[in-house]
């Protein structure tokens, strides 16, 4: 039985594991004094960068017409290819990623599908954005065909992201038995 | 007389961030047993724990720095040789004996146990800097206060 990691989709339905290539994420100046009453006096130049994202938030809140989000949450997706040096550069890291020892990250398989082969990537839990669920539909209809995660990797994912998310550290800790 | 290899791989430590603690962890490890095993494992002495019919003969190791890992390969080189004159338990056959004996080498040599690797997570592991952008820019905005943001309304799915 064939259970593909993913699927080609197109048009502004989006759902949790959807992957947006090159999708801008904004990075606001720490420097910024926004009265928070009133509009600011002058412009600021606020940085943006192209990154490969993954949606994360729930497909139930994102359906059109019954929204129940304002924000879509996104994590990075860094290319096997993007590492030149540092952690995930090495092999090692790959594998220890893969087999859930660096629970910050999360791997996921290459893609073979005609026209949008990818390789290894893998979701950086530490490096979430946020873009308004207007702005997110209409950066995949600019995308035309694009690739989503299907089950039951995307509640793997979900799944790993949680885990991260609610990692509770003890000041104290049991000691070995 | 056999001859075998084990590899013990130490990592390099980042220049600029340095190893994570799992890095840390798995290079101390190695060493750790890289040198149990040099000093548990003298020449001609046999080995007392998981065989009384093999024995050692000869240990050398060579290092190699290896482009692909990025980082120096310990290369430990065990001879071994049957000591036949002890029959002590039941003789399983020569070669198997002495497979099991290696076997059991590369398990104590190879890194920690399986229980110890998956206890091991690594929560703090994290990209210091992320690979360079597609594409980046700025744009030019004037920020205007619109007000407190109210929740969206939802059906109430108890009512």
């Amino acid at each position: 039985m064939d259970y593909p990691w993913y699927k080609i989709v197109t048009g502004d339905d989006v759902q949790q594991g959807d992957i947006l290539e090159n999708c801008p994420v904004f990075v606001l100046p720490s420097e910024i004094h926004v009265d928070s009453t009133s509009t600011t006096s002058e412009l600021y130049e606020v940085p943006f960068e192209g990154r490969d994202v993954i949606i994360m938030s729930q497909t139930c809140d994102m359906v059109k017409g019954r929204e129940s989000i304002s924000e879509v949450l996104l994590c990075s997706v860094w290319k096997n290819s993007d590492f030149r040096e540092g952690l995930m550069s090495k092999k090692e890291d790959w594998n220890n990623a893969r087999k859930g020892r660096l629970p910050g990250f999360h791997v996921l398989n290459k893609c073979d599908l005609k026209g949008f082969k990818r390789d290894f990537s893998v979701v950086d839990f530490r490096r979430v954005h946020s873009l308004s669920i207007g702005l997110t539909r209409e950066i995949a209809v600019v995308l035309g065909k694009r690739i989503r995660l299907l089950p039951p990797y995307r509640e793997h994912l979900s799944q790993a992201f949680a885990r991260f998310f609610m990692r509770v550290g003890l000041p104290v800790d049991i000691p070995e038995f | 007389m056999r001859a075998m290899f084990i590899t013990a791989m130490i990592h390099q430590t980042y220049p600029t961030n340095g190893p994570s603690r799992y890095q840390e962890w798995i290079s101390k490890q190695q060493l750790r047993n890289k040198s149990l095993e040099i000093t548990s494992l003298p020449t001609g002495m046999r080995e007392f724990v998981n065989s009384d019919l093999a024995t050692i003969t000869g240990i050398s190791e060579t290092k190699v720095e290896d482009d692909f890992w990025k980082g120096p390969i310990f290369y430990i080189e065990v001879k071994t040789e049957l000591a036949t004159e002890n029959e002590t338990r039941i003789h399983k056959g020569d070669e198997e004996e002495l497979m099991a004996f290696q076997r059991s080498i590369d398990r104590s040599t190879l890194g920690p146990s399986l229980e110890e690797e998956e206890n091991m997570l690594d929560w703090d592991a994290h990209i210091e800097m992320p690979p360079p952008p597609y594409r980046a820019g700025t744009v030019k905005v004037r920020f205007k206060y619109i007000g407190r943001s109210k929740p969206i309304p939802i059906e109430d799915p108890w009512a």
